[in-house]
């Protein structure tokens, strides 16, 4: 009898432990601002970023089952005009009991969300402002800060001019994030013995670029800091395409590329020069430095052209070789794992790249540093 | 009061409403100007109410970021991004805002009683009075007008002026009143006809009386004495009353044609044969024919012809009107009571020639309407003397005017001939 009770308790047990395991549903929050200006754009870009979430669950899906897991990835896109919407999204994810959340590009939409979203860990696909590399373990950005960018840019401009260059800033007041890199290129450059002639606050996008350039050329500054997005960017620089020596232009992670878009408008920038740092170098490039990365370059599945899809993809593929790693078996525990050593893992992989603005495109130069 | 055709009168019942069409036009122009402001306010509003939820949510975003930095450009940016007069963020209770357009929303900031006004310059009501308002309302206004004004000058002349004007012929015997006059109009054609009858018959019978006595009594006159003759036994006796015949028929037959002449005259134009001639010389050829009735009713002729006056006359019907005249007066004596005086004076005026008429009779009743015809206060004449001598007398292009004569008390009528027939 004993031992009957016993074959029939080891049958069940075993029974037990052959019943397949049902995964632990990881839910990862996805949420984006769109420019509303720009919908041709901005419904590429929107496409991309879900195709590439989308490609990225399907290839890391079977490591991740048998890791018993699956990926419950939620998107919400709005509008980026309204960047309290961040802020909104945040709660709602906290609420609704998401693992992680990842943030938008722009660093304000970012540390909206991130006020939104209180203990739930969050990275950001792009943001760079200082203030996103303060915000402590719990959060972290894939891009280096600007702090770091504005010293290599500084760094650069100096090899690029000589000794003592005299440098103007052109800085759109209403961009936070414009405004930190040129504070944070000024002590750069002040280490450097870069020397500055004078600012120009900018505001909005519709610039007096003429009177602008007025301004700059009575100052004869070497070089002109432009940290500015494309559009304002291109056009003050559109201003100068007819003087016969025109200053250098120093960008700040703001001008876009060739593949992801420098926005001129139609304006000519032909005979200007300069450079620009971003956080990113081109995607291909990222891609081959990372295993994700280099599948989908293997796969040829689809074609990746935003930046930001190196950074979901290496989100994900980060995300699940954590939960393979550590198995955590809720979201508290999935977040502490993140503080301890995931994050790090994730802070600016690609370190900071080097455009060149050469005949009114932009081209990849190098890459300097890695790491925040 | 000046006297104006119906056309003028039509035109100034077109015009008055013109006018109030003008004025009304004014006054919806600025009431539609007033609609279109209206309508701007609110919808500007409406906007705005619509506009701070978003710009709101923008200054909330920078708030919490706490960018105090990047609030100000922020702020100005919308403020250029809006057309906002003035955008502030003020703590505590909800402002009370300008007369501008404005608009207010609470900021979510949870507990925090923060709230965003937010102002845009208000276009006056003056932008809005425009000229194009007032052509609106006026165009159509005229346009009907001018079509009403087509239709009713159609509308007026076929039912009013026409029948107005036919209402002459109507007057006269010539033509009915027409069933598709207006019935006051038939009414009026119809009163005019039977007055018309009634004045013909009695006309016809006064004529036919006063001609037919005068020309009967001047019969009688020569048919006694040619009975006279014939029952005249005794070749002497006849032969003196065949005298008295021969001169009654020399009496009475030119009588009898004056009253026949005088008849024709006064229905038909008068037919003229002027040459210039001496004044004076017709005057005193009338008087002469008239000098032994004069004597025979014991009538003193006072005459006074003054020097020669020339003038372009017809002697013989200028004659024919003295003749009246002072045969009038003469017979006009027998009621008098200052004697028995009639004096024919001539005179040289500033404006032509004036001849004078006037007697110690009662005078003039009604001096206006001794000129009608068939009008006679003698119990033998037929009241077509004055009508004729007057027609005679505008036939000159001159004037006949019945007065009272201060001299001898009695009636006064002057003929003046203008200066231009003098010579």
């Amino acid at each position: 009898m004993i031992l009957l009770i016993l074959a029939l308790s080891t049958a069940s047990i075993a029974a037990v432990e052959k019943a397949p395991k049902q995964p632990i549903a990881v839910r990862v929050d996805f949420v984006e601002a769109l420019a509303p200006r720009d919908t041709t754009s901005s419904a590429r870009y929107q496409q991309s970023y879900e195709g590439t979430i989308a490609l990225g669950a399907e290839l890391l899906g079977k490591k991740l089952k048998a890791c018993g897991y699956s990926l419950d990835t939620r998107t919400s896109f709005y509008d980026a005009s309204d960047a309290l919407k961040a802020k909104e999204f945040g709660i709602k994810s906290a609420e609704e009991g998401a693992w992680l959340v990842v943030g938008p590009r722009r660093s304000n939409h970012y540390l909206l969300l991130v006020q939104g979203a209180g203990a739930i860990p969050t990275a950001s696909i792009m943001a760079s402002s200082d203030k996103v590399g303060d915000l402590g373990t719990r959060h972290t950005t894939l891009s280096p800060i600007n702090s770091k960018m504005a010293a290599i840019a500084a760094a650069e401009a100096n090899l690029r001019t000589h000794k003592g260059a005299r440098y103007v800033s052109v800085v759109s007041s209403d961009c936070s994030n414009c405004v930190d890199f040129a504070k944070a290129f000024d002590q750069s450059a002040a280490k450097l013995g870069l020397k500055k002639a004078g600012e120009l606050p900018i505001t909005g996008e519709a610039i007096q670029a003429k009177a602008l350039r007025d301004q700059v050329s009575d100052l004869r500054p070497d070089f002109v800091l432009l940290p500015n997005y494309s559009k304002v960017s291109s056009a003050v620089m559109a201003a100068f395409n007819e003087d016969s020596h025109p200053p250098l232009f120093v960008g700040g992670d703001g001008w876009g590329d060739s593949q992801y878009g420098f926005v001129q408008n139609g304006l000519d920038v032909q005979k200007v020069n300069g450079f620009t740092v971003r956080g990113f170098p081109p995607v291909d490039k990222g891609l081959s430095q990372f295993n994700l990365g280099r599948e989908v370059l293997r796969s040829k599945r689809k074609a990746l052209s935003f930046t930001p899809d190196l950074s979901i993809l290496k989100i994900m593929e980060e995300t699940v070789a954590e939960l393979c790693a550590v198995r955590p078996k809720d979201r508290t525990a999935f977040l502490s794992a993140f503080e301890k050593q995931y994050a790090k893992r994730l802070e600016a992989p690609w370190g900071v790249s080097v455009f060149d603005l050469k005949r009114g495109e932009i081209h990849f130069d190098k890459t300097v540093g890695k790491g925040k | 009061m000046k006297q104006r055709s119906a056309k003028e009168y039509l035109l100034i019942s077109w015009l008055v409403p013109m006018l109030c069409t003008l004025v009304g036009s004014a006054v919806l122009a600025f009431g539609l100007s007033y609609l279109d402001y209206s309508n701007y306010r609110r919808s500007e509003l409406e906007r705005l109410a619509d506009l701070a939820p978003a710009v709101g949510r923008r200054i909330v975003a920078e708030l919490l970021l706490g960018e105090q930095g990047t609030l100000r450009p922020v702020v100005a940016q919308l403020k250029s991004e809006y057309a906002l007069q003035s955008l502030e963020i003020h703590s505590g209770a909800p402002r009370k805002l300008g007369a501008s357009i404005s608009a207010q929303w609470k900021l979510p900031l949870g507990n925090e009683e923060k709230f965003v006004a937010m102002e845009r310059e208000s276009r006056s009501y003056s932008s809005f009075v425009q000229f194009r308002h007032f052509l609106l309302a006026l165009l159509p206004s005229l346009l009907m007008a001018a079509v009403g004004f087509f239709l009713q000058r159609r509308f007026l002349r076929l039912h009013f002026i026409e029948p107005i004007e036919a209402l002459a012929e109507t007057s006269v015997g010539e033509r009915g009143a027409d069933s598709k006059w207006p019935t006051e109009i038939q009414s009026i054609a119809k009163k005019l006809a039977e007055a018309f009858s009634s004045r013909e018959q009695a006309v016809f019978g006064q004529v036919a009386r006063g001609i037919i006595h005068d020309i009967r009594t001047n019969l009688n006159s020569m048919g006694t004495a040619t009975q006279l003759v014939e029952t005249a036994k005794d070749a002497e006796i006849r032969e003196a009353r065949l005298e008295k015949l021969y001169s009654a028929c020399n009496r009475n037959i030119p009588k009898i044609k004056s009253i026949v002449d005088l008849s024709l005259d006064s229905s038909r134009e008068i037919s003229m044969k002027a040459e210039l001639g001496d004044i004076g010389e017709t005057v005193e050829q009338a008087l002469t024919t008239l000098s032994e009735m004069a004597v025979a009713k014991g009538v003193h002729l006072d005459i006074d012809l003054g020097g020669v006056l020339f003038a372009v006359h017809d002697p013989v019907q200028l004659e024919r009107v003295i003749v009246n005249l002072v045969k009038n007066g003469i017979e006009a004596t027998d009621d008098g009571v200052n004697g028995k005086q009639v004096r024919v004076a001539l005179k040289d005026i500033s404006s032509g020639v004036a001849i004078e008429v006037e007697d110690s009779g009662l005078g003039l009743a009604d001096p206006q309407s001794i000129f009608r015809p068939l009008k006679s206060s003698k119990t033998h004449g037929v009241g077509l003397g004055l009508f004729v001598s007057k027609k005679i007398v505008e036939a000159h292009n001159g004037t006949l005017e019945p007065g009272h004569s201060t001299l001898l008390g009695g009636a006064k009528f002057t003929v003046h001939l203008p200066q231009e027939e003098r010579r």
